[in-house]
């Protein structure tokens, strides 16, 4: 099972960064993505971006943010001839106009905002762990059931696949080697019928740990609350805005 | 069973689940860049099975954390939105009396048109123009089709082995 796992450990500047100033940063910079008109702005963004991605997590950072959306990238340009019809042509074919001068630019101002978003949300996951994230939103008001889920879910994963694969075995060697299409919806439903084992023993367990849905007895930890918290998010809110005067 | 942690603990397992399928399970697609996997077979079941509130959570938190560990954070939103009201509609549509064939048909029904248009609309809307979230159109309906009868035929096949599972509804 090919599961890449969000979280790139380091220790650098951005990893030590709390988390809600890295929240506060990639809602304040997809807004600017998605409201700024300006290419350049944009385009002079993202060179932050790719810069700070750079620095922390390397060439891995950098394809993992730019595979997701590459593909779309070319389909953008490939459907820019048909994006917009009107202005100064650039290519003609006979009578025919292939591209004109604010199709490109439409399509560039179109590639530069989707590769940014999706360099944002890797930077955000590649350098922050998902406990901190979710310790982050609860204080922002998220509920505390919801959070509670969210971490109990990461730790099943990792469990149900390792019972995928054992079921997968299982049944392929009763079948003489391979499972087959057929085979799979036995794996599948086995390895439903096992999870929803899990769930009552899940449920008593929460209740042996103090946990009864009214308080909050968890290992999760709450974040640290200074002055220098709220300095740096003020600081993470406006930094995008800055590339909008440029 | 403690109502609270049962309700906890059924939302985290199956939305483990629902990970788990989608990650296990995965066609790419050379045209989009995209894969085809059986999220939706996962949320279809669970919709089914225990009805409108937790189809929309374990359908909205199963995918956003499908695509932030497989590395398409930046679809996370719009998955959440949009198969988040896949498991809330299913759920609706399945939710009273014993589940029959029309149920089922009607639950692909919804999967066939929640999936495709919403990804188009908030793809459309929010990431890049009409024209290019097009291109992802015929394969998210090949995904929510697929995904969704094996979904009711998954539901049936765990109704026979593990009766239990009519109890487990909201």
């Amino acid at each position: 099972m090919n599961i890449r796992s969000g979280y790139i450990y380091k220790d650098d500047f951005l990893h030590r960064l709390d988390a809600r100033a890295k929240i506060f940063f990639t809602l304040s910079s997809l807004l600017f993505l998605i409201a700024e008109s300006s290419s350049s702005s944009i385009f002079a963004f993202l060179s932050l971006i790719v810069i700070l991605t750079f620095h922390s997590l390397g060439m891995m950072g950098i394809n993992r943010a730019f595979a997701p959306v590459s593909f779309l990238l070319l389909f953008i340009f490939i459907l820019s001839p048909f994006s917009c019809r009107e202005g100064t042509p650039l290519l003609m074919l006979s009578d025919f106009v292939l591209v004109t001068k604010e199709g490109l630019s439409y399509s560039l101002h179109l590639a530069l905002r989707l590769t940014g978003i999706s360099f944002l949300f890797s930077l955000l996951f590649s350098t922050e762990r998902m406990e901190n994230l979710l310790s982050a939103l609860t204080s922002f008001g998220l509920k505390y059931p919801i959070s509670l889920s969210v971490i109990l879910s990461f730790s099943f994963v990792h469990r149900l696949s390792l019972r995928y694969s054992e079921i997968k075995d299982a049944i392929s060697l009763r079948k003489g080697g391979s499972v087959g299409r057929k085979g799979i919806l036995d794996v599948l439903s086995a390895l439903i019928v096992y999870a929803l084992k899990e769930v009552s023993s899940t449920s008593n367990a929460l209740v042996g740990k103090g946990y009864d849905g009214k308080g909050k007895v968890t290992d999760m930890h709450p974040l640290s609350s200074s002055y220098s918290v709220v300095i740096i998010s003020i600081i993470c809110i406006l930094l995008p805005w800055i590339f909008h005067l440029l | 069973m403690n109502k609270s942690t049962g309700r906890i603990s059924l939302i985290s397992v199956m939305t483990a689940l629902t990970v788990v399928f989608t990650l296990i399970i995965r066609y790419p697609v050379v045209a989009t860049n995209g894969y085809i996997s059986l999220i939706d077979a996962s949320i279809v079941f669970s919709a089914i099975a225990f009805g409108p509130v937790p189809g929309f959570l374990i359908g909205a938190l199963g995918s956003a954390l499908s695509d932030i560990i497989g590395g398409y954070a930046l679809w996370a939103v719009i998955s959440f939105v949009v198969h988040g009201l896949e498991g809330l509609l299913i759920g609706i549509v399945a939710r009273n009396g014993n589940f029959s064939a029309l149920k089922g048909v009607l639950s692909v029904l919804v999967s066939l048109i929640i999936v495709p248009l919403g990804y188009f609309l908030l793809t459309g809307l929010f990431l890049v123009d009409f024209k290019t979230s097009l291109v992802e159109v015929p394969g998210n309906l090949l995904q929510s089709g697929v995904g969704s009868v094996i979904g009711v035929v998954l539901y049936k096949i765990v109704l026979n082995s593990y009766p239990k599972l009519k109890n487990m509804r909201w």
